[in-house]
């Protein structure tokens, strides 16, 4: 039996080209040349630091924008750390660098606005252009799904674009705060209570306060607790809201997990006992089930009788007749 | 279920390590990497928040509504070869909404088939996504609509999440109407034939023809006495004529088990539901009554010969649901099914295998050395010592330990010799115990039990139905059968001879036997008896069938046999068999020339018996069915 869907599947598009998606998406265009413009921003950047090998990620960076090179990304980034930590390209930590070291400079807060902004480009590109999300796992006797899913271009430039820069201004404002923090929050197990405000900026500072405890290790510190802390109180105000939201079936199911889990050892004891039990089951005895072979036994006795009488009778005869 | 993607796993490592990288190693020397990297941990943070927000809001409180219309009415049953419209409402009750959400939407033929169509956009509790699309069956049987699944994501691409919304629904396929090949003729071909419906029967009755002269009875009709013969023999003679009744048609279609299997895309019991179909409609529309029987491997259901339009709606409702039936699972191993049956579950029940709700505990994976026979021996291991200290088995040991170790080592060895034996036994209880942790044992053991835990809360059972379905094998393998054949799951089919393992079986003969014999007592006149069959395997007997022939041909019915073509019956190549392609095209031919010769065996075997036997996927097969109820309609014969 077969089963033909008649309607043109329109939300399965193939995956178009940068120069297709130039022309028919105003969205993607918008992300294109915020990507590239983007890149120019971080080529000044690089260029000014370190010269012309610094310009590596930016030609990774703008070829994969162009290529559609899923890979990018992470490419770009490890690249871009690299160069920003040794613009001569060279692992040698005496190079200095012409990023100074402060806190909340303008040439900092653009350079890093412009690379997660690039990310962010790059990454609602591939939505549109490659595939939006993973391909969904196949069953047996599943129709073979491989075909990529696209993001239809269904949000203006006003519902996605601009929400999307001021989301970014602000987690960056809120990561300048934090860095702050973890700059002058000093970590004293021997006082209490053991986290302290310092006022002195402890990147001046390259070794510690304390000798004993180096900043870095400090800052580290105050970071894992920060981040416990917000994803804990995230992760259980999220998992309760699941509880919250759970369907009936769900539910239901749950709760029967958890008996199962507490009657466990029990059940399972039943249930062997009940396999034992089957096994031991009585058999029919050898009568009943010799009954139903009854009439066979009975045709080979008369037949042994019968050939036991004309034997004997023979033999008979014949002793007879000697 | 698998929440962050490839893509966002590769984005968080490589931030985190960038910021790791910054605070800890580049935190005194530069500001720039270390707040890049927390800047982008925290917007992938806002993405994973807005994403999770959005999917607890919304996805958990989405409706699924489903109208299915075929010539723009609501359908309870489908037309074959007729389009029809599903129109798919997908809205939500609350919540923040859903900015990008792909729906999927897949109609399940009865043979297990799947046909997806998808569809994608955004969702508010104030905008529901719908979409409208078109389908067509080309076969009859049934199709089934499980649900949508439902495929969220950001637009980034880190998070996805995949729910199915259920809301199954099984709708069947009747047969279409008459095509052009089986198009009713509403005159007649030939003026000596009777009109549409009656044939002539040589018994007296009230039709025009003579039958027969007569002496005269009293109570003939004046106007019945034939006057010239009165005349010449001096006596009353009457006329008498034949008698006219209505063509009268059995068909039997075969829906047992070897005709429900699909070797080329088409069961054959699809194609018999279709042409035993047209030949119903072409026949009553002639005003010919026609019954019909379904047989299969165990029993045969019988439907009167009529001509009212009621029972050709009956007839075409039979059809369809021989047609649905699904020859299913047959036979497997408690291991086979749960590799079958878990993957369906992943896909129609995702949110049930979750592990908030569907637990696997550590406990669960140990296996335990008292389930196996193993026990005996480490009872024996352990209770050594317990032996070992009876004084004549400890003076023997001690000696022998004294003749094999050197000097100064004696007790000590002696004690080593009796605990070895406990511990050689606490390790086997330990590599015992630990076989469950094993990748593959491991993957059984978890998928088993969270589809013991599915069948329990689909039989709205409690917590022993699944340590029952956990320990009960043939109770799990019944179960999942159930379970894989309610979502219409086909048996998976390896090999280039697979279809041979769908054999024609002796009992579905017998009972077609047993069912022209009933037919033959419960005729009234003469019949046409239409056989649509399976062509049988070399080693099934068709004696009894033979028969059963015979006895109709004795009765002067008329019988006629339809029978697939080999061509359509011999399965094409697999595409992933492990065979090398040169002997799977060998095998192949082989099998199709078997078929041909055991084609020709039956005819050669009908034929003796005066059936003629026509192929079911020839142009011509509906007019010659024709044919010969024409022809019927014309023979005179008691």
């Amino acid at each position: 039996m077969t089963v033909r869907i008649l309607t043109t599947d329109t939300d399965t598009p193939k995956r178009p080209g940068v120069l297709e998606m130039l022309t028919q998406s105003s969205l993607g265009r918008c992300y294109l040349f915020t990507g590239l413009g983007a890149q120019c921003i971080l080529a000044v950047a690089l260029a000014q630091a370190g010269g012309l090998p610094a310009l590596a990620p930016i030609v990774i960076g703008c070829l994969g924008l162009l290529m559609r090179w899923t890979a990018t990304p992470i490419l770009f980034l490890m690249l871009f750390v690299f160069f920003l930590a040794f613009p001569e390209g060279l692992p040698v930590w005496n190079v200095r660098s012409d990023i100074p070291r402060s806190f909340c400079r303008v040439s900092d807060l653009i350079l890093v606005f412009v690379t997660v902004a690039y990310l962010v480009c790059y990454y609602r590109m591939l939505g549109l252009l490659h595939d939006a999300m993973p391909s969904s796992r196949t069953s047996r006797g599943s129709s073979q799904d491989l075909s990529p899913v696209l993001r239809r271009e269904n949000h203006s430039f006003e519902s996605e674009y601009i929400p999307i820069a001021a989301v970014l201004f602000i987690v960056l404002i809120l990561v300048q705060i934090a860095y702050l923090m973890m700059n002058h929050l000093l970590i004293d197990m021997r006082a209490f209570p053991p986290v302290h405000w310092v006022d002195e900026f402890a990147t001046r500072h390259r070794m510690s306060w304390t000798p004993e405890f180096p900043v870095a290790l400090h800052r580290l510190l105050v970071f894992i607790l920060g981040t416990t802390i917000i994803v804990s109180i995230v992760g259980f105000s999220l998992w309760y809201w699941g509880l919250n939201r759970l369907q009936p079936q769900e539910a239901r199911m749950m709760i029967r997990d958890v008996s199962w889990r507490e009657s466990r050892r029990e059940l399972n004891r039943q249930a062997k006992w009940r396999a034992w039990v089957q096994r031991r089951m009585p058999r029919p005895s050898f009568l009943v089930e010799m009954r139903q072979y009854l009439q066979w036994i009975l045709w080979v006795v008369l037949v042994v009788l019968i050939l036991i009488l004309v034997i004997g009778g023979i033999s008979y005869i014949r002793f007879i007749m000697e | 279920m698998k929440v962050l993607t490839a893509r966002g796993w590769w984005f968080l490592l490589a931030v985190s390590l960038i910021s790791l990288f910054g605070i800890v190693a580049l935190g005194w020397w530069s500001a720039t990497i270390p707040l890049l990297g927390l800047t982008a941990l925290v917007w992938f943070a806002y993405e994973w928040l807005k994403f999770a927000s959005e999917y607890h809001s919304t996805a958990t409180r989405l409706i699924l509504q489903r109208t299915i219309q075929q010539s723009h009415r609501d359908a309870v049953a489908l037309w074959a070869q007729t389009p029809f419209t599903v129109r798919v409402t997908l809205s939500a009750r609350d919540g923040l909404g859903l900015p990008f959400v792909v729906v999927e939407d897949e109609i399940v033929s009865s043979q297990g088939t799947r046909t997806a169509t998808r569809f994608q956009g955004s969702l508010t509790p104030e905008t529901p996504l719908e979409r409208e699309y078109v389908a067509r069956c080309d076969d009859p049987g049934m199709i089934r609509l499980e649900g949508v699944q439902i495929r969220l994501s950001d637009p980034a691409g880190f998070f996805y999440r995949r729910l199915f919304l259920r809301a199954p629904q099984e709708l069947l396929v009747l047969p279409p109407l008459v095509d052009t090949r089986g198009r009713p003729c509403s005159r007649k071909r030939f003026n000596a034939l009777p009109p549409p419906g009656l044939h002539r029967v040589r018994r007296p009755g009230n039709s025009n023809e003579l039958l027969d002269l007569r002496d005269y009875r009293p109570g003939d009709p004046p106007k019945l006495i034939a006057w010239r013969p009165t005349a010449r023999r001096d006596k009353l003679i009457t006329r008498e004529f034949e008698s006219e009744v209505p063509v009268r048609s059995q068909l039997f279609v075969d829906a047992s088990e070897a005709a429900q299997s699909a070797v080329s895309g088409i069961p054959p019991v699809a194609r018999f539901a279709q042409l035993a179909s047209a030949i119903a409609q072409t026949a009553m529309s002639n005003r010919d009554y026609v019954g019909l029987t379904i047989f299969d491997d165990v029993q045969s259901e019988y439907l009167a010969p009529a001509r009212s339009e009621s029972h050709l709606i009956r007839i075409t409702r039979l059809l369809a649901t021989a047609a649905a039936r699904f020859p299913g699972i047959r036979s497997a191993t408690p291991n086979e099914l749960t590799e079958w049956a878990y993957p369906v579950a992943v896909k129609y029940y995702p949110e049930l295998l979750q592990p908030r709700v569907n637990s696997r505990p550590f406990g669960l994976f140990w296996q335990p050395v008292s389930d196996s026979r193993l026990l005996i021996l480490v009872f024996i291991l352990m209770s050594w010592p317990l032996f070992a200290l009876q004084p004549y088995i400890l003076e023997n040991l001690s000696l022998f330990v004294e003749t094999v170790v050197a000097h100064g080592y004696r007790w000590q060895t002696l004690i080593a010799i009796m605990i070895l034996p406990s511990l050689l036994a606490g390790l086997l209880c330990l590599i015992h115990g630990i076989r469950g942790f094993l990748p593959r044992r491991a993957r059984q053991i978890s998928r088993r039990k969270q589809l013991a835990a599915l069948y329990a809360e689909l039989d709205q059972a409690g917590a022993g139905a699944i340590e029952h379905y956990w320990n009960d094998d043939p109770s799990f393998v019944e179960r999942s059968q159930k379970f894989l054949n309610g979502h219409r799951v086909p048996q998976p089919r390896g090999g280039i001879l697979a279809s041979q393992s769908v054999a024609h079986s002796a009992g579905s003969i017998a009972i077609l036997a047993r069912a022209i014999q009933a037919a033959v007592s419960r005729a009234r006149d003469n019949e046409l008896y239409i056989i649509t069959m399976h062509l049988t395997d070399d080693d099934t007997p068709l004696d009894p069938l033979l028969k059963a022939v015979r006895l109709a041909r004795a009765r002067h019915h008329h019988v006629l046999l339809l029978i697939p073509s080999p061509h359509a019956e011999t399965p094409p190549l697999p595409l992933e068999s492990s065979a090398p392609k040169p002997f799977a095209a060998i095998a192949q031919e082989a099998q199709r020339k078997c078929r041909e010769r055991r084609l020709d065996a039956v005819r050669t075997q009908f034929a003796a018996v005066g059936v003629p036997l026509l192929r079911v996927d020839a142009t011509d097969t509906i007019s010659s069915v024709m044919e010969q109820f024409d022809r019927l309609r014309g023979v005179r014969i008691r």
